[in-house]
C-alpha cells in the first residue's frame, strides 16, 4: 500500500512536528502560571484541557508514546475534575502539579530528540 | 477516480500527515479545514466522498458538524478522528451519520487501513443500497402493470 518514499516522509514530518513541541511546552509552562496565578480558576482548567487534548492526540498520531500518555493522564485528570464541577480540593490541586511536571519532563526530553536530528 | 477527501483538523502537523496516508491510499484530497466552520463551507462547496473529522475542533466540534450537516451527508463516507474514546461522543456521531471512528494513536499503517476499507465497505453499501431501489421500483412497475391488465 505505501512506497517507499513513504518512511522517509514521514520522518520529516515527524521532524517537524517535534520542533513544534517546544512551543507547546511554552504554552503548558505558560498555562501552568496562569492556573497558579488565578488559583486554579476553572476557565483555565478547561484550557489546559484542550492544550493537553491536542498534546496527547497528536503526539499519538506521530508515535511520541510517552508525552502522548503523560498528556492523556492529565487530560483525564482535569475532565473528571470539570464534569465534576465541585471545586477543586488541595489534593487535586497537588495532583494536576504532579501531571503537568510529568507532562513537562516528557516534552522537556523532545528537546533532544529535535537536536539529535537536526 | 479516485474519492475525494476532505480533512478538518486544527493541528497543522496532523492535517500534513492525514493528506500523506490518504495520498498513499490514492485518495484526492480535495480541501483541508482548521475549525468547524470552514469544515462545514468547504463541505457544502465541494461535496467530498470522505470527509475526515477531528471530534475536537475549535469553532464547531466534530458532533456539532454532523448536527448542522445532517441531511447533507448521506453520501459521504464520515469518519471520526479523536484522542480518546468517549462513548458518549462515538454513539451520538455514529447516530448523526459517522461511519467510523479513529483512534489518534493508531500506528499510521494501520490507520491507511482502516480509512481505505471504511470507505470500501462504505461504497459497497452504497451500491447495495442503489440496486435495492431499482429493484423496488422494478417491482412497483410490474405490480401495476398486474393490475391494469387485470382491470381490462
Amino acid at each position: 500500500m505505501f512506497d517507499d518514499k513513504f518512511p522517509k516522509e514521514f520522518e520529516d514530518l515527524r521532524k517537524n512536528f517535534a520542533l513544534s513541541l517546544q512551543n507547546k511546552l511554552f504554552d503548558i509552562v505558560n498555562l501552568e502560571k496562569k492556573l497558579i496565578e488565578n488559583n486554579f480558576e476553572i476557565n483555565t482548567i478547561q484550557e489546559l484541557y484542550q492544550a493537553t487534548h491536542k498534546i496527547s492526540g497528536s503526539c499519538g498520531m506521530f508515535n511520541f508514546s510517552k508525552i502522548s500518555e503523560a498528556a492523556y493522564k492529565l487530560e483525564e485528570f482535569l475532565k473528571s475534575v470539570v464534569k465534576a464541577g465541585t471545586g477543586l480540593i488541595p489534593e487535586d490541586q497537588s495532583r494536576i502539579n504532579d501531571l503537568l511536571s510529568g507532562l513537562k519532563k516528557e516534552l522537556e526530553h523532545i528537546k533532544s530528540y529535535s537536536k539529535e536530528t537536526e | 477516480m479516485n474519492p475525494t477527501v476532505l480533512i478538518a483538523d486544527d493541528e497543522k502537523h496532523v492535517r500534513e500527515l492525514l493528506k500523506m496516508i490518504a495520498g498513499t491510499i490514492h485518495f484526492d484530497i480535495i480541501a483541508e479545514a482548521s475549525n468547524g466552520v470552514e469544515a462545514i463551507a468547504l463541505f457544502k462547496e465541494k461535496q467530498p466522498d470522505i470527509m475526515i473529522l477531528d471530534i475536537n475542533m475549535p469553532r464547531k466540534t466534530g458532533d456539532e458538524i454532523l448536527e448542522e450537516l445532517t441531511n447533507e451527508i448521506e453520501n459521504t463516507c464520515v469518519i471520526m478522528m479523536t484522542a480518546i474514546v468517549d462513548k458518549e461522543d462515538v454513539d451520538k456521531c455514529m447516530r448523526l451519520g459517522a461511519k467510523y471512528f479513529i483512534l489518534k494513536n493508531t500506528p499510521i499503517y494501520r490507520m491507511a487501513k482502516l480509512i481505505n476499507e471504511t470507505w470500501k465497505s462504505f461504497e459497497q453499501d452504497k451500491k447495495s443500497l442503489t440496486v435495492e431501489k431499482y429493484d423496488l421500483s422494478q417491482l412497483m412497475v410490474e405490480i401495476n402493470n398486474d393490475k391494469m391488465l387485470k382491470c381490462e
